[in-house]
């Protein structure tokens, strides 16, 4: 923090494009980083709603033709998936919190978490292939590869460890990572049937 | 923006009102809910960012908030924009009921200074939006507002302060802002 200088301030002009400069950039980066329709499906899946008809390219709708009794299960296929995945933020929300000031395995947990999210919405707005499934999870391990790095580096505890020690009272979770990592792998896996397909799930009410 | 100048920018980047200025509650001009999605929710995002959530944190308040004003309850809203940012920074809340608690319990003492924290100024100013973050509550809250094109006299309502405390408070997050900037234009030579 600098001392104040009479010397130096802002026309309010000056002051006004750069209140605007910088809240233009922050939008364009979040409009870059998020997939509106997947974002709108989840939107009405959380209420419980019936999602507006995909815009065109979109994936397609669950096959009229489909079972009603297939999709129900590939309903809560997805749910179940998308509680696993809110499961997992909340572990990484308690454990960024570790530590003072700007702490690199926080950047790496935040950015877990970001694509968790993706995840979550591509497969609740079935707007994800097997493929970019895969490389949202292969992202969230890499990223907390390296949370589980710089807090051994910086604070001599495991990301695990640091789990255990941020929730310790809630014994009944499993705080391994790698563990519930690849159990929300298989659970991913089971959603496709075929790899190279996008998701034929009905959205989740959420 | 090294050499102490601002960049130029073009006209007005912030997402403009979907409801222009009537009385309050006329509605004067209805919008498709898809489409106000699209226009409005990553401002919304950065609105709940400029609060202390993380961009996760923030992302899920704003879904939430959404789904909490879905057809057919979307054609009731009067001014979607300003709802939909108080629904999303209480969703925030509702999810991180300990900041909610401390930010609104703890009084701004006299005479502070904020603590900005050393984020490096670049050309794109995303470091105002870092450094919002650490500017004390009032200050960060009134800026949030102001930020997305909200008057002295909307913002006071909105938080429901007197105009003048909105006015003070402005005052000092930008005095804030122009030490931190011109600290490092001075240290940048």
């Amino acid at each position: 923090m600098t001392s104040r200088s009479a010397d130096f301030h802002f026309a309010d002009d000056e002051f006004e494009a750069l209140l605007r400069q910088a809240r233009a950039r922050q939008v364009a980066d979040l409009d870059a980083g998020w997939d509106f329709d997947a974002g709108l499906a989840d939107v009405y899946a959380r209420a419980g709603h019936t999602p507006p008809p995909p815009t065109p390219g979109a994936s397609s709708q669950p096959s009229a033709s489909e079972p009603a009794g297939q999709q129900d299960a590939e309903r809560d296929a997805v749910e179940d998936v998308c509680s696993h995945i809110e499961m997992i933020d909340a572990l990484l929300a308690a454990v960024s919190k570790i530590g003072e000031g700007p702490v690199l395995h926080g950047s790496y947990l935040t950015m877990a978490r970001q694509y968790l999210m993706q995840l979550r919405l591509g497969l609740a707005g079935r707007r994800l292939t097997a493929a970019q499934a895969f490389g949202l999870l292969s992202t969230v391990k890499h990223d907390l590869r390296e949370a589980d790095r710089t807090l051994r580096l910086q604070h001599g505890l495991s990301l695990e460890q640091a789990l255990r020690e941020r929730i310790g009272e809630l014994r009944e979770i499993n705080t391994d990572l790698s563990q519930q990592m690849d159990l929300l792998d298989d659970k991913v896996m089971r959603l496709f049937n075929d790899a190279d397909e996008p998701a034929a799930l009905t959205p989740t009410s959420h | 923006m090294t050499d102490g100048r601002l960049t130029a920018v073009a006209p007005l980047p912030i997402r403009g009102p979907v409801f222009s200025a009537g009385e309050p509650g006329l509605i004067v001009e209805s919008v498709d809910f898809a489409d106000f999605y699209r226009e409005e929710r990553s401002a919304l995002v950065g609105f709940v960012i400029s609060h202390g959530a993380s961009p996760p944190e923030a992302s899920d308040a704003v879904q939430v908030a959404f789904a909490a004003v879905l057809p057919p309850r979307w054609e009731t809203i009067r001014d979607p924009r300003a709802y939909l940012r108080v629904a999303a920074l209480r969703a925030y809340y509702r999810s991180a009921p300990c900041a909610a608690a401390v930010v609104e319990e703890v009084p701004e003492p006299a005479g502070w200074s904020p603590p900005l924290d050393p984020v490096e100024v670049d050309e794109g100013a995303r470091w105002v939006i870092s450094a919002l973050a650490t500017l004390p509550w009032k200050q960060r809250q009134v800026m949030a507002w102001y930020i997305d094109g909200y008057s002295y006299a909307e913002i006071a309502k909105m938080l429901r302060i007197p105009v003048p405390a909105v006015r003070k408070n402005f005052s000092r997050a930008r005095q804030a802002l122009q030490d931190y900037y011109f600290g490092q234009q001075r240290e940048a030579g």
